[in-house]
């Protein structure tokens, strides 16, 4: 589910690359300082996107550091983070604790100890970030459970069943950002969500497929492989990420920058449109991705 | 005739359109199965469902022909006002209440999903508008808007250079922290290529006719 919003690396200026960096690097070692070592496995791509986008839109700006990290004996410049970065990391926490919570509860995951573990290790810093943000872990809790409601119906509408993602996402933004939210930044995040459930469905269709976990492509189609299922369904899958990728084009248009034009610029307009290419050009390996 | 289209599909004269739905649903499911059972029984289900596709139709038109006279009034302009007014959970209902879901009501439920942001929901309807009735230019026109919108900048679209042109003149052509726009970002990255080529190409002709454009080469 995370990872798939990155920067096009390869069309970067080199500045905007170390600005991101710093901020990603200073995501982690604040991750680190709020919830434990452990967690700062949970740093992703997509919460960068978080951090440079709510403190441009607040107005706020990074002070740097210069340290080394447990990759990189090298020192490099690292964002300090601040009280808005805290609530990021706990808006983080709570993504991760209701997504291994409905792994849980999926009686269709094959490990349910396993994903029973998980929760414990994570639950404790749940409660930190649900004492911090008690709305978001309520709207989650009810989104989630909506979600596993249409799974259960086995919905095919692809919309509605991303539909609470998405909604997650806006009304994340919306808590971080308070009064200086606008209904362009709100959509862009809920089409943002609506294409990261898009693009983690399309990707895990073999994973899906194997381990008969709920895939809405999958529901009344038989599956004989991603080649077959791409030929049968080019234009739907094309149609579904271009037009949630059109859509925030528009809504980060309408979007004024300052701080962190440059990264965000380059992550909306060119990283969600490299990765939709290279998942319909059935390409992606989209897991790894390093920056 | 009246008569034996509902006894073929096993439904009241005075059955809605969800009940006749559903009627033909069961039958022809069961139908389309046993057609390709061996001898008389697959040929018998062959001509059982040719003729309950004939009394589906009738039926339709005769409770579309109920419909109409019992609902003279517009029922769309309340649900437009409703939709343009954000009242999206309430133009829904009134929506869901109507029975008969002719052409237009696919067309009214596309734009309830369209203001949702529901995309693939939207094209959907329009496109089960246009199947309902080809001939009308509305559903016809909002389906191509709607393709063209979200395939702005579709690197898998193939755009001549002159529309290219054009869309970039309609469109905001500004470049943003110093990114170009991407659909000019993909022409630009073979920008180098061309340069070169056409710089190899003027010392060739040059040096035909006798000068030397590039020195070196």
């Amino acid at each position: 589910m995370f990872g798939y919003v990155i920067p096009d690396k390869m069309n970067m200026y080199m500045k905007d690359y170390y600005h991101y960096r710093a901020h990603y690097c200073g995501l982690c070692k604040r991750i680190g300082q709020d919830c434990g070592q452990f967690m700062r496995l949970s740093t992703n791509y997509d919460l960068v996107f978080l951090d440079l986008l709510v403190h441009d839109i607040l107005g706020l700006k990074s002070e740097y550091k210069n340290e080394p990290c447990i990759l990189s004996p090298k020192k490099k410049s690292i964002a300090k983070g601040d009280e808005v970065t805290d609530r990021i990391v706990d808006v983080n926490t709570l993504l991760m604790y209701y997504k291994l919570l409905d792994d849980k509860l999926d009686s269709r995951k094959p490990n349910p100890v396993k994903s029973l573990a998980r929760v414990a290790v994570v639950s404790s810093k749940y409660k930190k970030a649900k004492k911090h943000l008690p709305e978001l872990d309520s709207l989650f809790a009810t989104e989630y459970g909506r979600l596993r409601d249409y799974e259960k119906a086995n919905e095919t509408s692809i919309d509605k069943l991303a539909d609470p993602f998405a909604n997650m996402l806006r009304q994340s933004i919306k808590q971080l950002l308070g009064d200086k939210s606008t209904e362009a930044v709100e959509n862009l995040m809920y089409f943002l969500g609506k294409w990261i459930y898009f693009i983690d469905a399309i990707d895990d269709l073999d994973k899906d497929n194997k381990k008969k976990e709920f895939n809405p492509l999958l529901v009344g189609y038989n599956y004989e492989g991603k080649d077959k299922f791409f030929a049968d369904n080019f234009a739907r899958l094309e149609f579904i990420l271009m037009s949630s990728y059109n859509k925030m084009y528009e809504c980060f248009q309408q979007i004024e920058l300052t701080i962190n034009e440059g990264p965000l610029t380059n992550i909306v307009w060119y990283g969600i449109l490299m990765r939709s290419k290279e998942i319909l050009n059935n390409k992606c390996d989209c897991k790894k991705a390093r920056i | 005739m009246y008569k034996d289209a509902y006894s073929v599909l096993g439904i009241n004269s005075d059955a809605t359109f969800v009940e006749i739905d559903e009627a033909y649903r069961v039958l022809s499911m069961k139908y389309k199965t046993d057609r390709f059972l061996e001898g008389e029984e697959g040929t018998l289900a062959t001509k059982k469902l040719e003729e309950l596709e004939l009394a589906y139709a009738e039926c339709r038109e005769l409770a579309k022909s109920r419909a109409s006279y019992d609902n003279p009034t517009y029922k769309y302009d309340a649900i437009s006002s409703l939709v343009k007014s954000g009242s999206l959970e309430e133009a829904q209902k009134k929506l869901d209440n109507i029975e008969y879901r002719d052409a237009d009501w696919h067309y009214y439920q596309s734009i309830i999903y369209y203001k949702k942001n529901w995309l693939d929901d939207s094209k959907k309807q329009l496109e089960i508008s246009v199947n309902l009735d080809p001939t009308n230019q509305k559903y016809t026109n909002a389906l191509s808007r709607l393709n063209e919108d979200m395939a702005k900048t579709n690197p898998f679209n193939q755009p001549n250079a002159n529309m290219n042109q054009s869309n970039q003149n309609n469109q905001n052509n500004q470049n943003r922290a110093g990114y170009a726009q991407p659909t000019q970002q993909q022409q630009n990255s073979k920008a180098c290529c061309d340069t070169c080529c056409c710089m190899m190409c003027m010392d060739n002709c040059c040096e035909c006719c006798g000068g030397d454009l590039i020195s070196c080469c």
